[in-house]
């Protein structure tokens, strides 16, 4: 199979960063948490930091980085990372630079933020006032008010919002060879709220890739909780836009959280919510690749964190006859994890499966020291 | 889901074979993520060892057979170790795909994942290798690229069974005429091995490449099944009840045309009855849906029928034989016994042709018209192997016979002594493949052709190419001064020790012409030190025969086929292109061959009254260049050659300078004679005796013109005077600025030829 696009999911623990790699050389980074204990040498998380720079080999930007919303797991360790433009100090040669940020509304409006996330909203913010290098997801309503209080006309920058239901600007199928399909946030949710749950307003895109007429499906679930799902695929249904919750790949939400897919973890198995039961039991494309950014499944019953056993189980039920539920953490082995990465290409999805020789391994670094 | 894995479970310290054990240890290990060890499993009756085990391959999501993320094989190590382990898939709906091995049970599916020999990978044979090798047949299989697409599709039968040998159009003719063709119903095939009970493989009747004498003692018959996408047989038939079982699954009724072909030969044909029969089941199969079906020689299976013809019958309820051997026809047909007909597999294989041979050399077939003159040991070779490449129509010419010393170093063997060598070697490339690439073997020879004259001319004068293999100037000078043809020539031979080679090739446009390529190769032997001792050693003779001429010379078949297979591939090379070449090779003691390419220059005739002159570019650069490194004075030197008596042309190889004690003047020049004997008796030597002194040059001062002065006169009488003492014409040549000048005779001017610009 011939490889156009390549999707690139980092082992992070429960935390997120997707590399989107174009055919066309684009490159699209989503999310970005560089969870690894750098001083204990048992946490198997990878380097993310020196990972991509490697990866980038003298690259000095991607043209896209996305925060699906603001949370530690989706951002810790950006404001090291990244070249930002609203403030000197992080403006480095060695800084990655953002040709396009993505955010969801909420990483403007909200208001007392720390650490990265406040930093990635005052870049937002930046580049919002500064009217170039963003994308804000929200209905554009709800940004008028926080606009008028910068002395800005919400019209004059109306064109970097997309709203849900939308295509993002930019990004064309036959061009670009893929197109973004915006899901959430969407209006229903924060207008109904005065606070904001930055899970539930998660940004989640649907993304159509294009090789020589065929395509691949993903949906890149961020970290959206089961009303918020459920809502997305209710709308979507309604509207008739049936392709747009069809996958073949699908970047779970939420670190396999039951949460994700119904209010009760249930005993052995979560029961999804109806509409979400539809995404999964009926829309998923043959041999589809269940992704999640997550932990091993741990063995302690009572952990409140995710990932949950119960949600792996009805994952993979969803994928028992074809396809395949992969965890991030896991891949290919617990004991060494290594990028998942996935090729999309005339085959649709395949995940890079190649062992690497001994030799080969023996050889890229440099050998322990020998002698008396 | 998954059916048993052989043998019962066994713990891995239980396991003898090493391989089995290894295998077991590295995936217990946990060191290939995409392996994983589920079972260990032991035979205690055969010794055979089990590893069942999970593998995960890379997948796309669209596959064309569909292989799933983890499959579960069991992979089965004999104790010998001397055959493939066996891998099988365990999974009891794992599809029907190319590379599969032949069972006898459908299920579980064994997978074919080598083309090596066993004895070969065992070499290198790691469980890690193993493992892979097995993630890229699943992984290649999914994406329905284990084929490719040149490659045949697969042989619903694989192993070693006697194969069965068809000429290339045979299938084509079958499938033309249908079930109710000839072609299909009856055709000769001849057993080949020691006895009956050894025969090693069947070949249908081709006289051409067979003995006349030999006759068919085997019946074949076809059976020609509708296209389909798939193989068909998928377990390996037993007995004929299960063969008429498969072909009733495509709608024919094998055993009803059976019973017709059986009747009819037996009232054709009364030795019919006592020979064996070859079934052929052809199964046109098409690759893709909608596409035209392909008709590959892997597309027919063959089965050899262990009865005769006359057991056959009976079995098939035909007929009853009765006490003394005689058949008594059953009337409305007998019972059905065919589960009693035992069947074996043979292997239907295709002839080589001429195509095919050129494609498993990596060359391209080529048609051009070829006369090889001369098949002696040199070459021989050379056209067995420019034949084995696809390359060339043929004509052969040679009148010698072939000796039984001759069989030392040459292709033939002492099968053919006695014989004239091109009648044996036209029998012996004949039969390399299918096609006839000799179209005609003439025992003769081109210097004294006698009533073969008009035949000899006709095919020179329709080659393409003429390729002397003569080993004798006269015959190379005779094809390319003497033959009304067009072709393109080239000479092949050896020094007289048999250690160096050398390629005279014409360029396609024959500007450069053989003759003249002949003289620069002298020239070259005398410019290059290294290839010196070309005609120096002449090797030792042995006597063959009575004759005074029965000797040979002492040459080595290695060397002699090594230059074979030298000579073959640059003549091939060469001929595609159209530039002359002139090249030696030499045999070092180091056992390598050193190759010396020399540039072949323009060549110059000139006609004159006596005899004609022949010179080239490189004899003019070197005149013009001693002349003006002497100028204002006029200087000179000694005419190198080499004649042609017969045809009265005076070849010029090299001129030498003047000698040091020379004087050179304005006005005149006295070549003087320091070391000029010597070098004159050492171009001698070099060129085997080939060039000598035949005359002189001088140079005459810019504004002066060429035509011969008084003193001119008297030095070429002077020549005269000596030349005549060998009995050879006397040659003097003058330099001018723009022009040459050849005198021949003491009266007249001579010839004045101008510079080229």
């Amino acid at each position: 199979m011939e490889c156009m696009h390549k999707l690139t999911f980092f082992p992070l623990g429960n935390a997120d960063c997707c590399r989107i790699d174009m055919e066309s050389g684009k490159q699209i980074l989503l999310d970005y948490a560089d969870k690894k204990c750098y001083d204990d040498a048992s946490d198997k998380r990878i380097a993310l930091r020196k990972r991509l720079k490697a990866d980038l080999n003298g690259r000095g930007y991607y043209d896209v980085v996305g925060f699906t919303h603001l949370d530690d797991d989706h951002v810790i360790g950006s404001s090291e990372f990244f070249y930002l433009e609203h403030a000197a100090c992080y403006q480095s040669n060695e800084r990655v630079k953002i040709n396009e940020l993505w955010v969801p509304a909420a990483a403007i409006i909200e208001d007392g933020l720390e650490d990265c996330a406040r930093v990635i909203r005052q870049e937002a913010r930046h580049r919002l006032r500064e009217g170039r290098g963003i994308r804000v997801f929200s209905r554009p309503e709800l940004l008028r008010s926080w606009l008028e209080g910068e002395g800005i006309s919400l019209e004059s920058r109306a064109h970097l919002i997309t709203d849900a239901g939308n295509l993002i600007p930019g990004w064309n199928k036959s061009y670009d060879g893929v197109e973004f399909f915006v899901h959430s946030p969407f209006a229903t949710r924060l207008d109904d709220c005065n606070l904001v749950d930055r899970n539930k307003d998660s940004l989640v895109l649907h993304g159509t890739f294009s090789v020589a007429g065929v395509d691949t499906k993903v949906f890149f679930g961020g970290d959206v909780h089961h009303e918020g799902l459920e809502e997305i695929v209710r709308i979507t249904r309604y509207h008739g836009r049936e392709e747009r919750i069809e996958s073949d790949i699908v970047k779970l939400p939420h670190h396999c959280s039951y949460l994700s897919l119904g209010p009760d973890k249930g005993n052995d198995c979560t029961v999804p919510t109806e509409n979400i039961a539809y995404l999964y039991e009926k829309k998923l494309n043959g041999n589809a690749i269940l992704v999640s950014s997550s932990r091993s499944i741990p063995s302690d019953e009572n952990d409140v964190q995710p990932p949950h056993k119960q949600a792996k189980k009805y994952y993979t039920n969803c994928v028992k006859v074809t396809g395949t539920f992969e965890i991030t953490m896991e891949h290919p082995k617990a004991s060494a994890p290594e990028p998942l990465v996935i090729e999309i290409g005339t085959n649709r999805g395949r995940i890079r499966r190649a062992f690497s020789p001994g030799a080969a391994i023996a050889t890229a670094a440099p050998a322990p020291r020998a002698g008396a | 889901m998954y059916m048993d894995a052989p043998g019962t479970s066994a713990k891995a310290d239980e396991l003898i074979v090493s391989k089995a054990r290894t295998l077991a240890s590295y995936l217990e290990s946990g060191k290939h993520p995409y392996a994983t060890l589920i079972d260990i499993r032991r035979d205690a009756a055969s010794g055979v060892e089990t590893v069942v085990f999970d593998v995960i391959a890379e997948l796309s999501q669209i596959r064309v057979n569909e292989v799933l993320e983890r499959e579960r094989l069991a992979a089965s190590f004999a104790p010998a170790d001397d055959i493939f382990p066996e891998v099988i898939a365990l999974r009891d709906d794992f599809p029907w795909v190319p590379h599969l091995n032949q069972r006898e049970v459908e299920l579980p599916r064994s997978l074919c994942l080598y083309e090596l020999p066993y004895t070969t990978l065992r070499l290198r044979w790691t469980p890690t290798v193993f493992v892979e090798r097995i993630r890229e047949w699943l992984s290649l299989t999914s994406e329905g690229k284990l084929h490719q697409d040149d490659q045949p599709l697969e042989n619903i039968f694989l192993g070693q069974f006697p194969p069965l040998i068809f000429p290339s159009n045979f299938l084509t003719s079958i499938l033309e005429g249908g079930n109710d063709g000839n072609a299909a119903i009856r055709f000769g095939v001849y057993a080949v091995g020691d006895s009956p009970e050894g025969i090693t493989g069947f070949v249908v009747t081709d006289p051409k490449m067979h003995q006349v004498s030999m006759r068919p003692d085997h019946i074949a018959t076809a059976v020609i099944a509708p296209a389909r996408k798939h193989g068909l047989i998928r377990k390996t038939p037993q007995n004929l009840r299960q063969i008429i079982e498969v072909m009733q699954d495509v709608d024919i009724d094998l055993l009803s045309i059976l019973r017709q072909r059986l009747r009819q030969w037996k009232e054709n044909d009364a030795n019919a009855v006592a020979a064996r029969i070859l079934l052929l089941l052809i199964f046109p199969k098409y690759r893709e849906e909608g596409s035209p079906p392909e008709t590959w020689e892997l597309d027919i299976s063959g089965f050899l029928l262990l009865d005769p013809v006359r057991e056959v019958g009976a079995k098939l309820g035909l007929w009853q034989v009765m006490p003394g051997g005689t058949l008594a026809m059953l009337i409305g047909g007998g019972e059905d016994h065919s589960p009693d007909i035992a069947v074996q597999i043979v292997n239907p294989v295709k002839q080589l042709t001429k195509a095919r041979a050129a494609l498993f050399n990596g060359t391209q077939p080529n048609d051009q018209k070829m006369v090889m003159v001369g098949v002696g040991a040199l070459g021989s070779m050379t056209f067995e192997n420019l034949v084995r490449k696809g390359f060339g129509t043929w004509s052969i010419v040679d009148d010698d016979l072939m000796m039984p010393h001759n069989v030392a170093r040459h292709a033939l063997t002492a099968l053919a002594a006695g014989a004239p060598k091109v009648t044996g070697m036209k029998q012996m490339i004949e039969t390399v493949y299918e096609e006839t690439v000799v179209t005609s073997a003439s025992r003769v020879n081109v210097l004294r052709p006698g009533s073969g004259e008009a035949n000899l001319t006709t095919i020179l004068g329709e080659a393409d190419v003429i390729f002397d293999c003569s080993a004798d100037v006269a015959a190379a000078r005779r094809i390319t001064l003497d033959c009304a043809s067009n072709a393109r020539r080239l000479s092949l031979f050896l020094s007289p020790d048999g250690e160096q080679m050398v390629l005279l090739m014409e360029d396609s446009n024959r500007e450069i012409k053989l003759d003249a390529l002949e003289i620069q190769f002298y020239r070259m032997l005398l410019t290059t030190p290294s290839l010196q001792g070309h005609y120096a050693s002449v090797g030792s003779k042995i006597r063959y025969g009575r004759s005074c001429r029965d000797l040979s010379a002492v040459l080595s078949a290695d060397s002699i086929s090594s230059f074979a297979g030298i000579g073959s591939k640059v003549a091939e090379r060469l001929l595609l292109g159209d530039s002359a070449a002139i090249a030696v090779w030499k045999t070092e003691s180091d056992t390598s061959i050193s190759a010396t390419w020399e540039s072949p220059r323009r060549d110059f005739r000139l006609p004159m009254e006596k005899f004609s002159v022949v010179w080239d570019e490189g004899i003019l650069d070197k005149l013009r260049w001693l002349r003006g490194e002497k100028l204002p004075r006029e200087t000179g030197g000694a005419l190198l050659g080499c004649w042609d008596l017969s045809r009265q042309i005076l070849y010029v190889v090299d001129v030498t300078g003047a000698p040091e004690d020379s004087i050179e003047r304005p006005t005149a020049f006295i070549r003087g004679s320091k070391d000029l004997p010597r070098w004159i008796a050492e171009t001698s030597r070099i060129t085997g005796r080939s060039v000598e002194y035949v005359g002189e040059w001088h140079t005459h001062p810019n504004g002066c013109p060429t035509s011969p002065s008084n003193d001119d006169r008297k030095v070429f009488h002077w020549i005269e005077e000596h030349l005549s003492i060998d009995g050879l014409p006397p040659a003097m040549l003058i330099v001018g600025e723009t022009e040459l000048r050849w005198l021949t005779t003491e009266d007249g001017n001579g010839v004045a030829w101008k510079f080229p610009n």
